[in-house]
């Protein structure tokens, strides 16, 4: 090598450790960040649940409509069938004289019986004629005192699943050393479909059945049947549930006592209403093939009696018509809440919360006047129906919203910027917004700024604005802290509001900030 | 007036100049007699860096540290061109040789060996803009994130194969190995705030895959390796004119595909975030909304070890054509592709033979991972058979932190060192030829 390569050489690597040993500074840039924190929309849904906020269309006043059943009558209050249990021991004692072999071809006992089901209801009357459950089940049981094996046949000839009588077949275990061969076989009873009227079609609350038992041929040697042998049957129907029920339904009296929320979230601020064109009715309709009675007793609005000229008293609602299992017609009896000699919209004015009823309702007032043709059907349970329908036009005067937003600490190095608060509102109210930004810091920081909002417009839409500035810098943005809103409203008299009024409130966050990489 | 090192630099690219003009003027022929005839053989090193957008003024300033504002960054932004920034390039060593004729024939062993470190990235200027601006001076737009990505590897091969001594025709089977690579991208990602920065909407899936083992290995790094290896073929396929002075020649390696083993660590990221059932009346996708759950995200993170899969090998394509209306003067053509490059790499140039034994010429380059720059390159027979060539991309890319380097985007040195051959090779042409007697 040269000696002028050398010297270029060992210059080249001169120059690079002279950059290379420079002291570098840390590198840093700026950047602009323009960031979404909080979008929040004050509606009337804040107030009242969707379901009951009707909105009004073309500048029409919204309305509060509820319709929904006072819970006076269920499923349970029909006809119900309580888990039976129906016994038979067959003897036989009056048939043999002498012990016989059991006979291999040919049944030894036939037998068949009505069982009657006693314990419907207690002193009402009640019977039952057809039956048809939507659930339940048969536990079917089979003591056996002969020493051989017994193949048993068993059905319910009053009851049909699908059309078909059930029958049962199955073997009893013979008894050994004086303990009794058992058995038992589960039956699902769901769709089965009860004839109650006995053989000879007139009576009710029976069951028929039939029984056999013959030798099996599992036994491998004879066995002998004597006149001290039995045979005890067991039945028992649990959880059953009635879908269809015929019948007479008996003299029930049943007490109800309930309370419907017209509003659960956050009241409206000092509301009064402009109650023209409210409703208030109490509908019921009778869809059960049984008379009503009706009685009332208490009527509250918010805790404060109702006065009402014929509300409270007997109300006589005559049965729907069924025939073949399809409702023909049903009756409707309507009470309008708010005739004349009413108080009730006096007592609305100021937003009714709750309504509470109480009462009683009698099943056949008048007797067994169908002659056993009372019908019920699972599925047309009467409703006792509230229907409240509340016109939005009302003064108010509060705050309608407090909300606290959090915002989380954010690595936002040497920020230069603002916190920018954007209140947008369709409200025919002035809206006065304060809002308090609580820094997280050591000793709390507060910075608050207010602002007025003109009232804006929902029909047309014209929407009033204002914006909020914080300014903010690296101290006040880590740490995060909390937004306080609170927005306070005040109209003069009422006003009309068609529901789709809002207040949208966002949070932004826009400045610089320096990006430092060592 | 020049800066110190200015004055430097140039002093010492004219003294590296001077010295070469003086040794080839005081190089007198060596005696061929001396010179067993063989086959061809060269060795290259090389070292190489492009970009399109991240100019040597803007990676000194990154290099220096400081503040970094938009007089600097400005510049940087406007140079993405279609929207994407490359940065990527080269390093490394290869040897070329050929055998001697089997028994005076016409074909002859020939092999191949080298080592190279491939190192590519890229990125949207979207991705540019939301690190280095922000996105406040942009809401309302999608910022695209997908195609960004950033590769790098280490491969070694080794070919094997015959040339045609007459044609120069050559096809080797080459056995690659990837000692060790890294990989990252966003396959697909966007990030967007709307103009009045009320809603935001975002969506990344990413995946970086690591070929390595986990833990430290038997010599002292941080990873074990884990070795893939491939199979590819290269070659050369010269046309030479017998009447006119062109020539033409296409040149291909490593086409073929790498077998990765299993167990290379993986992790894959995906997070979307998307508006769920809001109220129409203006609710939106905020932080807060973020925090309080009120939305739900796609997110997913899996991690682990990769299974067996098949890749492609870094394969190079490229064509050229010369052009020499007489024996002093050459014009070349070249196109290239591959090589991890994102774009094809265009070559244009002219080379002159001054003396007898020395060769330069300028050439112009566009494409790969940069932007147009130039090269120069010198060729000085050592002796009859011997021959080095250096040559200089973006010579004044090498002067980093020198202010008449700030405005270069690329760099690279290749030194070769060529064994001519004798007989047999005029086919190819070229500017020297083997001048030993026989």
């Amino acid at each position: 090598m040269s000696g002028k390569i050398k010297i270029a050489f060992i210059s080249i690597i001169l120059l690079t450790a002279l950059y290379s040993c420079d002291d570098r500074e840390t590198l840093s840039w700026e950047s602009e960040i323009f960031l979404p924190l909080v979008d929040d929309n004050v509606t009337w849904s804040s107030f009242v649940p969707d379901s009951l906020l009707v909105l009004g269309e073309g500048g029409e006043p919204a309305r509060l409509v509820y319709k929904g059943p006072f819970e006076a009558f269920n499923a349970e209050d029909i006809p119900v069938l309580p888990d039976t249990t129906l016994l038979n021991t067959f003897s036989m004692g009056n048939l043999l004289t002498v012990e016989i072999p059991a006979p291999v071809d040919y049944p030894f006992m036939e037998v068949d019986n009505e069982m009657q089901i006693t314990n419907l209801s207690e002193n009402s009357g009640m019977y039952l004629r057809e039956l048809i459950l939507s659930g339940g089940t048969m536990v079917f049981s089979v003591e056996s005192t002969v020493d051989g094996i017994l193949h048993l046949s068993y059905a319910l000839t009053s009851m049909t699943i699908n059309g078909e009588v059930v029958e049962i077949e199955f073997n009893v275990p013979p008894a050994v050393g004086g303990v009794n061969g058992m058995s038992t076989v589960n039956i699902d009873l769901t769709g089965a479909v009860f004839d109650m009227t006995g053989e000879d079609g007139s009576s009710h609350n029976i069951i028929t059945s039939s029984f056999a038992a013959m030798n099996s041929p599992l036994n491998e040697e004879v066995f002998f049947i004597s006149n001290l042998d039995s045979l005890s049957v067991k039945l028992e129907m649990q959880d059953m549930r009635i879908e269809k029920a015929k019948g007479y339904f008996g003299d029930v009296e049943l007490d109800f006592g309930t309370e419907v929320t017209l509003i659960d979230t956050v009241p409206v601020p000092n509301p009064i209403l402009d109650l023209e064109g409210a409703v208030a009715k109490l509908r019921i309709e009778n869809t059960i093939g049984a008379d009503l009675r009706l009685n009332f007793d208490t009527l509250l609005v918010d805790g404060q009696s109702v006065i009402h000229p014929t509300l409270y008293g007997a109300h006589d609602i005559p049965r729907a018509q069924w025939i073949d299992g399809n409702l023909v017609d049903f009756t409707t009896l309507e009470i309008d809440l708010g005739e004349s000699g009413s108080n009730i919209f006096d007592l609305m004015e100021n937003f009714p919360e709750k309504f509470r009823m109480a009462g009683s309702s009698q099943v056949n007032p008048y007797g067994d006047i169908s002659f056993g043709n009372d019908y019920a059907d699972a599925d047309y349970i009467p409703e006792l129906e509230l229907e409240i329908e509340i016109p939005f036009r009302m003064g108010l005067d509060g705050v309608v919203l407090e909300e606290i937003y959090t915002l989380d600490p954010m690595e936002f190095p040497q920020f230069d910027g603002r916190l920018l608060i954007d209140l947008t509102s369709t409200f025919p109210v002035e809206v006065i917004a304060d809002v308090d930004y609580v820094v997280n810091d050591t000793i709390g920081t507060v910075v608050a700024v207010n602002t007025q909002l003109e009232a804006g417009s929902s029909f047309p839409e014209m929407p009033s604005h204002a914006l909020l500035i914080i300014p903010l810098n690296q101290a006040i943005v880590e740490p995060g802290g909390n937004v306080y809103v609170s927005l306070t409203v005040r109209t003069d008299g009422a006003q009309t509001f068609t529901g789709y009024e809002n207040i949208r409130v966002q949070v932004r966050i826009e400045g610089t900030q320096l990006i430092e990489v060592e | 007036m020049m800066k110190f090192q200015t004055k430097a630099s140039v002093f010492i690219v004219s003294l590296l100049f001077t010295s070469s003009i003086a040794a080839a003027t005081s190089l007198t022929p060596n005696d061929s007699t001396k010179v067993k005839r063989g086959g061809d053989a060269s060795f290259s090193v090389w070292a190489n860096q492009s970009g399109n957008v991240l100019s040597t003024g803007f990676i000194s300033s990154l290099a220096h540290g400081g503040f970094i504002g938009h007089d600097i960054l400005d510049p940087v932004l406007e140079a993405h061109e279609g929207g994407m920034g490359f940065f990527g390039g080269s390093v490394g060593w290869e040897s070329k040789w050929a055998a001697k004729p089997f028994k005076g024939g016409k074909w002859a062993l020939c092999g191949s060996m080298g080592s190279e470190i491939l190192y590519d990235s890229r990125w949207t200027s979207d991705m540019f803009e939301l690190i280095f601006y922000g996105n406040g001076g942009h809401t309302g737009r999608v910022d695209v994130l997908s195609g960004t990505g950033m590769r790098m590897a280490e491969f070694n091969r080794f070919g094997l194969g015959f040339e045609n001594t007459k044609t120069r025709q050559r096809l080797e089977v080459s056995l690659v190995q990837r000692l060790v690579g890294a990989e990252w991208s966003i396959p697909y990602g966007y990030f967007s705030v709307s103009e009045n920065a009320d809603s935001l909407d975002t969506y990344l899936q990413t995946e970086a895959r690591l070929h390595a083992l986990d833990g430290q290995s038997s010599v002292n790094l941080p990873f074990g390796f884990l070795p893939a290896y491939g199979i590819g073929l290269s070659g050369s396929l010269p046309l030479a004119s017998e009447t006119l002075p062109i020539r033409f020649e296409i040149n291909f390696s490593d086409f073929g595909i790498l077998f990765e083993p299993q167990g290379s660590s993986v992790a894959w990221f995906q997070e979307g975030i998307a508006t769920t059932g809001l109220p129409v009346l203006g609710d939106s996708l905020t932080w807060e909304s973020i925090i309080e759950g009120d939305i739900s995200t796609d997110s997913l993170l899996l991690t682990g070890s990769s299974v067996k899969r098949m890749t492609l090998l870094p394969y190079r394509l490229s064509a050229d054509f010369v052009y020499e209306p007489s024996p002093d003067v050459m014009i070349e053509l070249r196109v290239e592709t591959g090589g991890w490059m994102p774009k094809p790499l265009f070559t244009a140039g002219v080379g002159w033979t001054t003396f007898d034994r020395l060769a330069f010429g300028v050439q112009a380059k566009y494409g790969g991972w940069g932007k147009m720059r130039p090269v120069v390159w010198a060729e000085f027979k050592v002796s009859c058979r011997r021959m080095l060539v250096v040559e200089l991309e973006d010579p004044m890319g090498f002067f980093i932190g020198n202010e008449s380097s700030d405005f270069t985007y690329n760099r690279g040195v290749t030194i070769r060192l060529e064994r001519l051959a004798g007989d047999g090779w005029a086919s190819k042409g070229g500017r020297f030829k083997s001048t030993c007697k026989r």
